[in-house]
């Protein structure tokens, strides 16, 4: 392994627990350190002793609000920045988002029916993951009847550009019909995204689904990277591309779908950062799942605290991932020697 | 070992459209089979469908006895390796890794590139010269070197062919000739080689087999001395185009176009 790739993988952790730190003491309601400490002792105790919970404020601040929102911020930011690494890959193009193929929108308009037909969270959830898969799927369906296994890049772009104007219709038509008072604010909220609604129960199926995408990635590390290359190359060095592309925005698109499920839309995350992380890389592929993992999730993390603190109220995530994105990405557009290399080779 | 790629009454284009039709050659191993022809004619037409990237229309590919689409993708990059036009990768590698990308059909676990292979692509680095290129980036190397390092990927295949797409293209004079050396060789060393040029030049440097293609689409197929004369090149071509023998300083003959 490079000695680069082996130092961010030792610092980046460490960022991570130091920020993790700081998400705990940073707050409405105000910890001190050795609150902190004290309350994690209790709670340790009395389930080893199997004494009740003392459900001090403290204790509940802790467990039922800070820490499961850190935990979904963890894993909604690593996912987000994962899929949108892969599609990146995938449509050789490092301008893409993980809501290129409609995943978001979907999901989007999968939680205005949920809020709609008044199902409960969990039934929001659920709609909002299979409208995300159903838009992806629809794209990649049509791509599949249309051009049978030969579509290419552009095929997927365009057609996700059309599945995406379709879901967002279906948005605007929710919204159009709903209840203003009451069913109109919750689809507004859910779209601009947010984690103030995280619980145990989301950072466990997020946890879940992150576990299994892992496991489907595992051997892929270095193959992903010949997707770089044209299609032909890559085949002709022995990859199956139709497979492994397919493989993988079903991966992306199953990662995308649970974050806009459980927290909304949160934008440019997944575009961002794993720009940042290639920077930071320059070059190198190894661990690059890993390493944009925790990129994602040091930065949701610290969206999320300054969302939670900047304002009396909180700011819904996507105004401040805008705020911060567009100018780190027009830092990067600027910056970018290969960008301009390939305007000039046009 | 002779290996052998037969091409048979091979018929190729797109669906029902025959842009080359009635193919016969066969390349093996240490041959140089040059491919020669006007723009438009088909060249590109003729690799797709031998590597397999569009279905034939009629006769067949075989690979050392064995039908071309009987093949995996990953068994048919052990045997036959593509060097295409060297163009630039939207996302920027070490040239290191992109030659080790030429491994991963030998990959022992499927996944991740050993010991062995990094080995192979550090040897194939010293043979063609481009060590001192290990550390920099794909995107940051002159387009001669990046030739140089699609060879080299294709080399680390350790395939029993090569087929190149315009090699030359896109290089200056000195660069040009440096591929041709070691296009020279690797047939050497046993590797067969199938190759488009545009240049008549470059396929009497490499004296091998030539396949020459007419606007018509008549296909003239043999040694270089027999087909590349100068009322073929000419009609081929569209201009006047005299093939002179000449001698050089040192003694050697070879032929050259004039125009």
């Amino acid at each position: 392994m490079p000695r680069k790739i082996s130092l961010i993988l030792f610092i980046l952790p460490l960022v991570l627990l130091a920020t993790i730190l700081l998400s705990l003491i940073f707050g409405r309601y105000a910890m001190c350190l050795t609150d902190i400490t004290t309350t994690f002792k209790e709670v340790f105790l009395s389930l080893i002793n199997h004494i009740p919970l003392n459900n001090s404020n403290n204790e509940i601040v802790l467990f039922k609000v800070r820490l499961p929102r850190i935990f979904m911020a963890l894993l909604c930011g690593g996912a987000l920045a994962l899929a949108g690494h892969i599609y990146q890959k995938v449509f050789k193009n490092p301008l893409v988002s993980p809501d290129i193929l409609g995943a978001s929108s979907g999901a989007g308009f999968g939680a205005a029916i949920g809020v709609l037909l008044q199902l409960n969270l969990i039934g929001t959830q659920i709609t909002a993951f299979f409208f995300g898969l159903l838009a992806t799927g629809l794209v990649l369906f049509i791509g599949q009847v249309l051009y049978k296994g030969r579509a290419t890049v552009y095929v997927f772009i365009l057609l996700g550009l059309t599945v995406n104007a379709v879901m967002n219709a279906g948005i605007s038509l929710s919204k159009y019909i709903a209840d203003p008072y009451d069913d109109l604010t919750a689809i507004t909220f859910m779209l601009m995204g947010s984690l103030s609604k995280a619980d145990w129960y989301q950072v466990l199926t997020l946890l879940l689904i992150l576990i299994a995408s892992a496991l489907f990635l595992r051997k892929d590390v270095f193959r992903i990277q010949l997707l770089s290359l044209s299609d032909d190359e890559a085949e002709t060095l022995g990859v199956n591309v139709s497979h492994l592309r397919t493989r993988l925005i079903v991966i992306a698109t199953l990662l995308t779908s649970a974050t806009v499920a459980t927290c909304g839309i949160i934008g440019w995350v997944g575009l961002i950062v794993p720009h940042m992380v290639r920077k930071l890389m320059r070059g190198h592929w190894q661990h690059q799942f890993i390493i944009t993992w925790f990129g994602g999730a040091l930065f949701l993390l610290l969206i999320d605290d300054l969302a939670r603190n900047i304002m009396s109220t909180e700011v819904p995530l996507s105004i401040l991932t805008a705020v911060l994105g567009a100018p780190i990405f027009l830092g990067i557009l600027f910056g970018d020697v290969r960008l301009s290399k390939m305007e000039e080779n046009k | 070992m002779k290996h052998l790629i037969d091409i048979n009454q091979l018929t190729c284009g797109y669906g029902q459209k025959i842009v080359l039709s009635d193919m016969n050659f066969t390349v093996s191993s240490g041959e140089i089979l040059c491919i020669l022809g006007p723009n438009g004619v088909g060249k590109t037409t003729l690799f797709r469908t031998i590597l397999g990237f569009l279905p034939e229309i009629s006769g067949s590919i075989k690979i050392n006895g064995q039908n071309r689409q009987d093949y995996s993708r990953s068994e048919l990059a052990k045997i036959v390796a593509y060097v295409p036009q060297a163009h630039i990768p939207s996302f920027s590698y070490r040239v290191e890794d992109i030659i080790l990308m030429g491994r991963i059909s030998h990959f022992q676990n499927g996944s991740k590139p050993g010991k062995k292979d990094r080995q192979i692509v550090l040897e194939v680095m010293e043979r063609l010269e481009l060590s001192f290129l290990k550390n920099k980036l794909y995107t940051n190397i002159s387009g001669g070197e990046r030739q140089m390092v699609l060879i080299a990927r294709a080399l680390a295949q350790e395939p029993l062919f090569l087929i190149m797409d315009e090699p030359t293209s896109n290089l200056d004079f000195g660069n040009q000739v440096r591929v041709l050396e070691q296009v020279k060789n690797l047939s050497a060393q046993n590797i067969g080689i199938i190759m488009t040029t545009h240049s008549p030049d470059h396929v009497f440097y490499c004296s091998g087999d030539v396949l020459l293609i007419n606007g018509n689409k008549k296909v003239n197929h043999g040694h270089v001395r027999d087909i590349l004369r100068s009322k073929d090149l000419s009609r081929t071509f569209g201009i006047d185009i005299e093939v002179v023998d000449i001698e050089k300083k040192n003694g050697d003959r070879r032929q050259t176009c004039v125009i």
